[in-house]
């Protein structure tokens, strides 16, 4: 405010007036202002007078606060009671976050303040209004005596309160601990955040504990203790809601439903259950047919689910995201193929006379300088919901990382979308890093989401700067709040599925916790041809667009499916672990107009098969039916018998920009290999397949519990972060396992 | 001081302000509900990250929460960021009490032409007007807490003082106010 210093334009109907008159100006600012009002009489008497009704308003205001609110005792014993519970949901993961965001919040103030994230607190699932007046009388009809240190609860009171916090448990826990404590950790911090899990852990053990050992940490333990029990009595109660889930077949679209419903809170009850895949007879089913997937988000889903002190509800748990979650070391692809196929054989761990056959596919690596030239267009939500240091500031940060990455040849738009749309940045070439990243910088929240218009815009730009043979791409950064403006989703869906086949593939970067609209994120990415990657934190934002920057921009390989044939001479019946919702039928495997999934630079993707070779006494070979009456026995399995192969892995894949697949066919040899002989990678792969099951209480973990896997896990984790932090939660879960008891 | 001990003080402290505040907005009970949570996110914050501005991080927490609550009953529309006529109200008409009867006759009155002045700010203006004087924070935290920028906020008390003055003018005299209220009602008063 430069022009203070002229007192023409500084007039008497001027805000910083009345700002002066009210002290809130500071500096120089302030120091010229007193200037100036010293030598105009008329500009004194003005600030004098608006001090003098401030006093007034001040005075005016404040006679109504003598009758100021109190909350009730109750009310405000509810507060230090649930702090007591939630201690446990890892209050100071929620602490680091401050830390760990330190740098991106250079605006500190204004972008602290707008931290909560309050979806997560309309998701708690509120006490019915009637309910909730009766418990509020409840609470104010109260001996008023009971004294805030030594609380003489009630029966009545603590039951009521029991009530009130079990209506709430889960979310309270999401939203203590929205990060898995390495995920928070900035680079430095990994260390000290493995500690605090550790030291975390021992709360854990506490709060789950049955509730006499609660007392330790409570200064209000009748109450508290109450509210324990009761807590988890209605936890045990919604699993049963689980369990009783009927396993019959579920739409795919349905299925997707369960990742978001378990994001909001663990007692919703809108999730799909996913249904195990069975053992099927190789005489009866002699194909097995799936799409690969790339996605991760069930793991990160997981460990966020542990780290705030719950076991995951079973079908949070998806086996094929959490083993793809890994790095595993496996061979470039040869021969121009945009990857390469592994497959490895061992003796199954946890059912001694079965086999575990693993398929790894690892798509092609390049040096980020021979990758095509980019065209890439962020499209970045700036709507209201977007103002959470989780959000906005981290997507910011999330870009940031990927424009450090781009060369000249690379071209970068920025398109916002709130209430109206914009393009911010016009293209600009990776060289100009600065502007880009001021650009970046400049975005703030505010207003709603027209995220049609905004996705409309980005495809246009992109259009506009088409690189062909190049990645052209938009990328999404929301927080999933993806308001559909006029037109329907599905209109939405045919716009990107029309620009991916026009070579403008989607990817989307979801931002934020209680992420209502994640399976409308990844239903927009699969159409895009892109990858959905659920960024909750400055690591996970590394992981996916540095470390697998290649995977993220660039799609080598589309609508990858595997078949599988098993051969009956040496296979009686056979297990797919995991990738329930990626079932095809055997059919579609030929099918060039079946949709499948992608596989981007860099990216692998392993599938687990449990295999019951022929000749084995296994205890969960599938019931065998009553012989064919009318039917005379297929012959057709002796014509091969003589072949030693146990199966062919066949595999059909697309170009990034083809319509016609190409098939690639590995034969799989039978081996005797033991679990112990296996590779490091194959029983790595094993131990987290073997988690999985456990938390899925699948019946087929054989005499596997946790401390096989723990063990396995341990001794195939040296020098791997993420594995190492895999090992974590497997702890975790045991020590929540051992409270549950 | 441990992190017990420091929500104490804070609740000690902020919670009556709090629940004032809340309470113009939505019913008591999701008030006392909303304030609660404030309090337990509150607790969860880093203690020496928060020093000094707890009350306005709290008030910013809240308000947040009760426009969401107002969204979801559809009180308010689901791009609103703050309140409106329609949401306060009740409350707001409520809460001001009148002078006594010991004040003299002069200052009841001026009290009495300022709270009617008050109930006529527009929403927005009365919010901040309350922030700044009821509450006492600065022009900063209130933008820190309603999310306009610190200008808007200048700009919006400077409005309303100028209103409030107007209106305090009325019993001393009556020349001022066509002037200066004719510029006040610009902002959209009723």
């Amino acid at each position: 405010m430069t022009d203070s210093r002229d007192p023409k334009i500084f007039g008497v109907d001027d805000p910083r007036l009345t700002a002066f008159a009210l002290g809130e100006l500071e500096g120089e600012e302030a120091r010229l202002m007193a200037q100036e009002i010293e030598k105009d009489p008329e500009l004194k008497k003005q600030v004098e007078e608006i001090r003098e009704v401030a006093g007034d308003v001040r005075e005016a205001i404040k006679l109504e606060s003598q009758a100021t609110p109190h909350l009730s005792v109750a009310e405000r014993e509810q507060i230090f009671a649930k702090t007591l519970d939630r201690k446990s949901a890892g209050a100071r993961w929620f602490k680091w976050v401050g830390f760990a965001f330190a740098g991106s919040m250079a605006l500190v103030f204004v972008g602290y303040m707008a931290m909560p994230s309050f979806q997560r607190f309309q998701a708690v699932s509120r006490p019915e209004p009637a309910q909730h007046m009766a418990d509020q009388q409840l609470a104010e009809n109260l001996p008023a005596a009971v004294d805030s240190n030594h609380p003489v609860a009630s029966q009545a009171e603590m039951a009521k309160r029991g009530q009130a916090q079990s209506a709430q448990p889960p979310a309270q826990l999401l939203a203590g601990s929205p990060q898995a404590p390495a995920e928070l950790a900035a680079d430095a911090e990994g260390e000290a955040m493995l500690e605090e899990a550790d030291s975390s852990l021992l709360d854990q053990s506490i709060a789950a504990a049955p509730p006499p050992s609660a007392k330790v940490a409570a200064p209000m333990s009748p109450s508290a203790v109450r509210m324990g029990g009761l807590s988890r009595a209605r936890e045990a109660k919604s699993d049963s809601f689980a369990a009783l889930a009927p396993g019959r077949g579920v739409p795919a679209k349905m299925k997707k439903e369960s990742r978001a419903a378990v994001d909001v809170a663990h007692n919703t009850e809108a999730y799909s259950p996913i249904v195990e895949n069975e053992f099927k007879l190789v005489k009866d089913q002699p194909l097995s047919t799936f799409s690969v997937d790339v996605d991760t988000a069930s793991y990160a889903n997981v460990r966020r689910l542990l780290v705030a002190g719950q076991m995951p509800q079973p079908d949070a748990v998806r086996i094929e995201e959490m083993v793809n979650y890994f790095k595993y070391e496996l061979p470039q692809p040869r021969d121009g193929r945009p990857f390469s196929v592994t497959t490895e054989i061992s003796q199954s761990p946890w059912t001694p006379q079965h086999q575990l056959l693993r398929i790894a596919l690892k798509g092609r690596e390049m040096p980020a300088s021979a990758r095509p030239a980019s065209n890439l267009v962020f499209l970045v939500d700036v709507s209201g919901s977007m103002e959470d240091p989780t959000k906005l500031p981290l997507a910011r940060r999330a870009l940031k990382m990927l424009v450090d990455q781009m060369r000249a040849k690379d071209k970068i738009s920025i398109v916002v979308y709130a209430s109206s749309t914009g393009l911010v940045l016009p293209p600009t070439s990776g060289e100009n890093k600065t502007r880009i990243l001021e650009a970046l910088d400049r975005l703030q929240a505010g207003g709603s989401t027209n995220g049609e218009g905004g996705l409309r815009q980005a495809y246009q730009v992109a259009e506009e700067n088409f690189i062909k043979g190049g990645i052209n791409r938009v990328i999404l950064a929301t927080d999933g709040d993806f308001n559909v403006g006029v037109s329907s989703e599905g209109g939405m869906q045919r716009l990107i599925e029309e620009k991916a086949k026009s070579g403008v593939f989607l990817s989307v970067l979801g931002f934020g916790m209680g992420n209502y609209k994640d399976s409308m994120m990844q239903t927009l990415a699969q159409k895009g041809n892109g990858v959905a990657a659920y960024i909750d934190s400055v690591r996970e934002a590394r992981r996916v667009l540095v470390e697998q920057a290649g995977g993220t921009l660039n799609t080598i390989a589309k609508d990858v499916k595997l078949q599988l044939e098993f051969n009956p001479a040496q296979v009686q019946s056979y297990r797919l672990i995991g990738y329930e919702s990626r079932m095809l039928a055997a059919e579609d495997f030929n099918d060039d107009k079946k949709d499948a999934g992608e596989i981007g630079e860099g990216h692998t993707v392993t599938a687990i098969y449990e295999i019951v070779p022929v000749g084995v006494v296994s205890p969960v070979t599938s019931p065998q039916v009553d012989a064919l009456k009318y039917q005379a026995a297929s012959s057709e399995a002796t014509a091969v018998s003589g072949s030693s192969e146990l199966l062919t892995v066949k595999l059909r894949f697309k170009k990034p920009d083809g319509d016609v697949s190409d098939k690639i066919e590995v034969p799989v040899q039978k081996s005797t290999k033991s679990f112990g002989e296996a590779s490091r990678d194959h029983r790595f792969a094993a131990s987290v397949a073997g988690f999985g099951m456990i938390l899925r209480g699948s019946k087929h973990h054989g005499d596997w519990s946790l401390a096989q896997v723990l063990q396995t896990a341990s001794a195939t984790s040296s020098g791997d972060e993420y594995r190492q932090e895999f090992v974590e939660l497997v702890k975790r879960a045991q020590s929540l396992r051992q409270g549950q008891r | 001081m441990d992190s017990a001990k420091w929500l104490k003080t804070m609740v000690r402290e902020h919670e009556g302000a709090l629940l004032r505040y809340v309470s113009r907005y939505v019913d008591r009970a999701t008030a006392a509900e909303i304030v609660q949570e404030s309090f337990l996110r509150l607790w969860k914050e880093d203690m020496q990250e928060l020093q000094g501005r707890e009350k306005a991080w709290l008030f910013c927490v809240s308000r947040n929460m009760a426009l969401d609550q107002l969204k979801k009953k559809g009180q308010l529309g689901k791009d609103a960021e703050s309140f409106d006529e329609t949401t306060v109200g009740v409350a707001s008409a409520q809460t001001l009490r009148s002078p006594t009867p010991e004040e003299d006759l002069d200052r009841r009155q001026q009290m009495a032409a300022l709270q009617q002045a008050l109930r006529q700010l527009a929403p927005k203006e009365e919010e901040v007007v309350r922030l700044k004087f009821l509450e006492g924070f600065s022009y900063k935290e209130i933008s820190a807490i309603t999310g306009l920028s610190v200008s808007h906020v200048g700009v919006l008390i400077h409005q309303a003082m100028k209103f409030l003055r107007s209106s305090a003018s009325v019993s001393m005299s009556g020349a001022e106010v066509a002037a200066s209220s004719a510029a006040a009602s610009k902002g959209g008063r009723p």
